[in-house]
């Protein structure tokens, strides 16, 4: 895989899987976590250009995790709440109502990313059978466009274009309702351990 | 209102404004002529070209690239002489504390001074600039006065 203008709707769906898969487990984690039923939308599979991507959201005010994901496929997980949402989520977690001002939030923010992280790639490394790692999560509490530019620099040294699988996690009960993104930007020169897989070669 | 996204270089004339949202590590060089009311914002994602691993990229994703593409549209297209040019600066913060799962390390604060050095190299004097730290920032530049106003979180606005 050298370029991303190469890839076909058939990579594009497999890709799709892939964070439906690791979505799903993560879901299921947190759920059991949080002791409450979530819901999680179809992931979205989209290959865009540089210029295309610090739009709408740029400048939302958001909690993010991030971690580093090595091994046969490398990557970039974040896991995204809107700041208000956020909160909303460490207080649920957290009883006696913590939030971002105290150390306590921070680490449990951080915690819940390592965990959804943790299943996600899980269910990655068992579906691709490849063993994959993860770096300690980072945290940040800024604009959306900001906290992804590090990682948009890093991978735009590779290519003018990134993929991005974003899938959203919602709390189905109705009272305090809250949204959240697990997103996975994989590094497309690692990718040849999924395609691999549609192409009916194994390195195994 | 003119939006500037990543990698890209924009150019304006009064009465436009250049915008770009969200900057972090990313640093946004405007380079202008104050009494043509003309400027050319880059978003610049990365210090050096050297970097690169594709054949062909922006010339805005990068430093030493995207000023002296802005250099040589606003001299030879727009015909403006060089030693009239100001420059405005704005972004390269460090958005995560705990830097070390980054391998660009102080990318920031390294776009920033590569700017810089650019700028030297054509003798383009920065007139302002607001940058490092660790928050994300939003900016206008009006080319008719001349004004960069800074957005950040809960910092409300800056003009320089």
């Amino acid at each position: 895989m050298h370029s991303l203008s190469a890839l076909r709707p058939a990579h594009l769906d497999l890709l799709k899987e892939l964070g439906n898969i690791g979505a799903g487990h993560a879901a299921t984690a947190l759920s059991q976590l949080l002791n409450k039923r979530l819901k999680l939308k179809i992931p979205a599979v989209s290959v865009a250009t540089l210029a295309e991507l610090n739009e709408d959201d740029a400048e939302k005010h958001v909690a993010a995790a991030y971690i580093r994901v090595d091994g046969e496929l490398e990557g970039h997980f974040f896991m995204v709440f809107e700041a208000a949402h956020a909160e909303q989520l460490i207080q649920d977690l957290v009883p006696g109502g913590s939030t971002f001002d105290s150390e306590i939030g921070v680490s449990a923010f951080c915690e819940i990313s390592n965990i959804l992280c943790g299943s996600y790639l899980s269910a990655l490394a068992s579906f691709l059978r490849v063993p994959l790692n993860q770096s300690p999560p980072v945290f940040a509490m800024d604009m959306q466009g900001a906290i992804f530019g590090e990682v948009l620099a890093e991978l735009s040294i590779d290519d003018n274009s990134v993929i991005l699988i974003n899938t959203s996690l919602y709390d189905c009960e109705k009272q305090n309702e809250w949204k959240g993104k697990l997103i996975f930007l994989p590094v497309p020169g690692s990718m040849d351990v999924i395609f691999n897989m549609i192409e009916g070669k194994t390195s195994m | 209102m003119i939006h500037v996204g990543l990698a890209e270089i924009k150019f304006a004339e009064e009465p436009e404004i250049l915008r770009t949202m969200g900057l972090g590590s990313c640093v946004a060089a405007i380079l202008y002529s104050e009494s043509k009311h003309l400027a050319g914002m880059a978003h610049v994602m990365l210090p050096d070209s050297g970097l690169a691993r594709t054949k062909t990229f922006p010339p805005g994703k990068f430093a030493d690239t995207a000023i002296p593409e802005i250099v040589r549209v606003l001299t030879d297209e727009r015909r403006i002489p060089l030693c009239t040019l100001k420059a405005k600066l704005a972004g390269g913060a460090e958005m995560f504390q705990l830097n070390r799962s980054f391998p660009l390390v102080s990318i920031g604060e390294r776009n920033v001074a590569a700017v810089k050095e650019q700028l030297n190299k054509f003798q383009i004097p920065v007139v302002a600039e607001e940058t490092g730290k660790d928050y994300g920032r939003t900016i206008e530049f009006d080319t008719g006065s001349g004004e960069l106003v800074i957005r950040a979180i809960s910092r409300g606005k800056i003009i320089i």
